[in-house]
């Protein structure tokens, strides 16, 4: 489980996040969501370690962030970012591999080609893997960032709890690929990860995610189960749009923006 | 249809051949770094010296005359060559990683003009400053002021292009203009005042020369080097993560600012102390870890040591070609190393895509 406890975060006189307390636990997929500027990218750089809130703590399983040594937890969790830039010539093979530089190769040798094939194949990029990554296009680029994260927590104990947290990964995606990853994120969920994914796109969340934080300048508007989170007020209070949640016949329920 | 093991398994043979075929190619460059000049040896006799060397057991014969001019003046030369080479290449290398930028070289962001200028410095003023104040002047007052000239550019370049989203290249290579462009106006300074004697050291510095070489200088700027290159080698991997981006290298468990600053600190050492034993050499750093990752690719466990032995073996050519062009006298190596380097430069900048940068 990932907490985060009263986190606030201010650069100079600026609020990114206030009072923020939200809790992820194993087995879901939560979906952090609010307009551009809400601080989602703050709240998952704020998850992950990489920036030390100005109040409040971090914990991942129930150990509070400052404790956890680099290492171990980059062992137990691992972040796609937004930028995805490489400025040297490494291959798609070589990126994925990446995943595996926490590890002593040593312990991870034997199967570590074979996780890699695996988390490639998945991602559907195992036919680039001889390409230069700086040729590719934005969304193939996008899911070998994925997948070279997926590597990173695959390569971990599976019977311990892990962590993935993405920052837009749909965002330069075509239909299917959104929906292959979302798929795979979610059955992921179910083999002891959490997964924690901005999205921007209200029906992939009411399709794909368990859970909804719903941020609005910096504070969270709501969070909990996504049918709660995700409601008509909620959506038109925070984006200023209004529409009508409309009942599939597969199950579940798709936003539709009214003009 | 191969299998990725299979692909990766064939990659790591390839790269390991041709690091081994680039320490053959050295090996070559040494022999005729010693055998050729105003004085011709041959070959043979170079190696059969060589190995008397290693092996003092053994005792034959050899021209009095060729065998000092092999251990006392080539020997020295090529040596320095080497070491400075492999210094200013990984270097580059290392910077290249820390800018996340493949244009970065210790010339060209005016880190070795830094160096360049704090050691020219000491010469004109610094030194007999020192003696006034203390009455003594330091044994490595030269080398250990280059190498904080060396790591101010540094610092003032990360300063300057690190920004909350990463390294902003054009602001790096722009203040490397600036710092170029001040550099020079001091030593034009240091030009104007100082005499002739000085003047001809200056001419030194600023273009590069391999001819001062003396074991008494080589032998420790030999172990130094060794020490900061051995550190800077040994940090592949981490340089690897550093390819993703700051955030994703500490993502992936690395101590992102203690590596930069060892990077930083490492990397000023090692242009410092080369450009304190032969002034400004240009373009080895920009050159050398390119074509290297033309032939190995990017992955910096193999481009660093392969950085280092290539550098190693361009500056003994180069410097075979600046003295034996002009003879008797010759050519300062920088001029050489420029004027090859240059046009290289321009031609990485069309062949954009080849070395990562958007195009």
């Amino acid at each position: 489980m990932i907490e985060t406890n009263n986190v606030s975060y201010q650069v100079g006189a600026a609020k990114l996040l206030t009072d923020v307390s939200v809790e992820i636990s194993v087995g879901e997929v939560c979906a952090i969501l609010g307009p551009n500027g809400a601080g989602k990218s703050t709240l998952i750089r704020a998850l992950s370690g990489e920036m030390n809130p100005s109040q409040g703590s971090v914990s991942i399983n129930k150990q509070e962030m400052k404790y956890w040594n680099q290492k171990e937890l980059a062992m137990h969790r691992a972040v796609v970012t937004q930028f995805n830039q490489v400025g040297f010539p490494f291959t798609v093979a070589e990126i994925v591999s990446m995943g595996l530089l926490p590890y002593k190769l040593s312990n991870t040798k034997s199967n570590s080609t074979r996780i890699i094939e695996d988390v490639m194949q998945r991602l559907d990029v195992l036919h680039l893997a001889e390409r230069l990554y700086g040729t590719l296009s934005g969304g193939e680029q996008q899911r070998v960032a994925v997948a070279r994260a997926l590597v990173q927590v695959a390569g971990a104990d599976a019977e311990k709890a892990r962590y993935l947290l993405l920052d837009e990964p749909t965002a330069s995606l075509d239909l299917k690929h959104q929906h292959d990853l979302l798929k795979m994120l979610k059955s992921l969920s179910k083999e002891n990860y959490a997964i924690v994914i901005i999205v921007h796109d209200i029906n992939l969340a009411l399709q794909y995610a368990d859970s909804g934080i719903l941020l609005e300048q910096g504070c969270v508007k709501k969070s909990g189960p996504i049918s709660e989170v995700l409601t008509c007020e909620n959506i038109n209070n925070v984006f200023g749009v209004n529409g009508e949640l409309i009942e599939l016949s597969s199950g579940g329920y798709s936003f539709h923006v009214y003009h | 249809m191969n299998t990725l093991s299979e692909s990766i398994a064939n990659r790591h043979r390839q790269r390991l051949w041709t690091l081994i075929i680039l320490a053959i190619g050295l090996l070559i460059s040494l022999i005729m770094g010693l055998a050729i000049g105003p004085l011709q040896i041959p070959a043979t006799t170079v190696i059969s010296i060589l190995a008397d060397l290693i092996n003092p057991f053994v005792e034959r014969q050899h021209d009095h005359v060729q065998e000092t001019v092999v251990q006392s003046l080539r020997g020295p030369r090529v040596l320095l060559g080497m070491i400075v080479g492999a210094a200013l290449a990984v270097a580059g290398a290392c910077f290249q990683a820390l800018f996340r930028n493949p244009l970065a070289d210790p010339g060209v962001i005016g880190v070795s003009a830094g160096a360049a200028t704090a050691a020219v410095t000491y010469i004109v003023v610094g030194q007999q400053f020192i003696i006034t104040l203390f009455g003594y002047a330091p044994v490595y007052g030269l080398p250990i002021s280059a190498m904080l000239g060396a790591l101010l550019s540094v610092y003032l370049l990360y300063l300057f292009a690190n920004r909350a989203s990463g390294i902003d290249v054009a602001t790096l290579l722009l203040a490397g203009i600036a710092v170029n462009a001040f550099c020079a106006a001091i030593t034009g300074v240091l030009v104007f005042i100082s005499d002739d004697q000085q003047l001809r050291e200056l001419t030194f510095w600023t273009l590069g020369s391999l001819a001062r070489a003396q074991w008494e200088a080589v032998l420790p700027a030999f172990l130094w080097i060794m020490i900061t290159l051995l550190i800077l080698i040994t940090r592949g991997k981490a340089l690897n993560a550093l390819a993703l981006g700051e955030a994703d290298a500490f993502h992936l468990g690395f101590n992102v600012q203690r590596l930069k600053q060892i990077l930083i600190l490492f990397g000023a050492a090692s242009v410092g102390a080369a450009v304190a034993l032969t002034g400004v050499i240009g373009f080895i750093g920009l050159v050398i870890p390119h074509i290297v990752r033309l032939l190995i690719g990017a992955d910096n466990r193999y481009v660093l040591p392969g950085s280092a032995i290539a550098g190693a073996g361009l500056i003994l050519l180069a410097d075979l070609l600046a003295r034996i062009i002009v003879q008797p006298t010759e050519m300062p190596i920088g001029i050489i190393t420029s004027i090859l380097g240059a046009p290289f430069f321009l031609y990485l900048l069309r062949k954009r895509n080849l070395i990562g940068l958007p195009s």
